[in-house]
């Protein structure tokens, strides 16, 4: 369960990784299984609240549940349907993966890296990588264009 | 002649409601069935309401420790919102910390705390969460703008 900064850039890596120009849509993605599972947050505002709000939060964020969601949000796209389905499933599946790093004493994610507490060290290590990948791309393009020239 | 709409691979009104309702309908089966099975399972309300029949059972707790009374301490679990007295003898816990605990429940409805971990920077993470959720939502509208046929590039 790591926070929303750590979600947006994962995100925006993979979108630099794949060349996306439409950020957006795989950054929505990216925090899409938390948007309406944060409706638990609704049991700290009004204790008692009703018992559908923590499986709908629950079910919410699970895969196919989350992939379903993101075909349907896709739709209020004025965008070719396919491809703002496939970049906001990229951010679903890139947040689902983020999650499954997570360590627990119950179920160690798919890769237990990090307790949920430990979220610093991602945003470090994500900004970090994601800052480097900025600079060497920007390197490349000067090199690139310094070659042009000369 | 095709609409400018439909030429560039974009889905017309009706197609889109269709699945709209398409869409929702797996949704709402699905969580039917989700919301069936998450009654019979096992989670803390089951627990806490039927503690005989889940004594041994280990589970992990997540939420704000609310009291700490000689060897228990009473955590407020963020999920079901329910209060949980856990026996961690020898403690070293304060009010108002978040914890995750984990360990087997007892008969009488009490955990016995194997293990705990602290996440006292759990309200911080949210904080800067919603900082996120602000640059998303700036990132979001340089690209797009909210029309009455949907969210159209700018």
């Amino acid at each position: 369960m790591p926070d929303w900064i750590s979600h947006l850039l994962f995100g925006l890596i993979i979108c630099h990784l794949f060349g996306i120009k439409k950020r957006s849509l795989v950054l929505l993605g990216s925090i899409l299984p938390d948007l309406v599972g944060k409706i638990k947050m609704l049991n700290y505002l009004s204790p008692g609240s009703p018992d559908w709000v923590i499986p709908l939060s629950n079910f919410w964020h699970t895969p196919l549940p989350s992939i379903i969601s993101a075909l349907l949000v896709a739709l209020f796209f004025s965008y070719p349907y396919l491809e703002a389905a496939i970049l906001i499933i990229l951010g679903d599946i890139s947040h689902l993966l983020a999650d499954g790093a997570t360590k627990s004493f119950l179920f160690d994610g798919y890769l237990p890296l990090l307790w949920a507490d430990q979220y610093y060290i991602a945003i470090l290590v994500l900004g970090i990588t994601y800052i480097l990948l900025l600079y060497f791309d920007l390197r490349m393009v000067k090199n690139n264009e310094s070659a042009i020239k000369a | 002649m095709k609409s400018k709409r439909v030429e560039k691979g974009n889905l017309s009104i009706t197609s889109r409601i269709i699945l709209l309702l398409f869409f929702l309908g797996i949704l709402t089966a699905l969580y039917i069935e989700h919301y069936k099975n998450f009654k019979t399972r096992l989670n803390l309300q089951n627990i806490i309401e039927n503690p005989e029949k889940y004594t041994g059972t280990y589970y992990q707790t997540m939420g704000r420790v609310v009291k700490v009374d000689h060897d228990f301490f009473y955590l407020l679990d963020t999920e079901a919102n329910k209060e949980i007295p856990v026996l961690y003898p020898n403690h070293h816990v304060h009010k108002n910390d978040h914890l995750v605990t984990y360990g087997p429940f007892t008969s009488e409805g009490y955990m016995i705390a194997a293990d705990i971990r602290f996440q006292s920077s759990e309200p911080f993470k949210y904080l800067i969460s919603l900082f996120a959720g602000i640059f998303f939502l700036w990132m979001f509208f340089r690209e797009w703008r909210l029309t009455t046929s949907g969210f159209e590039e700018r």
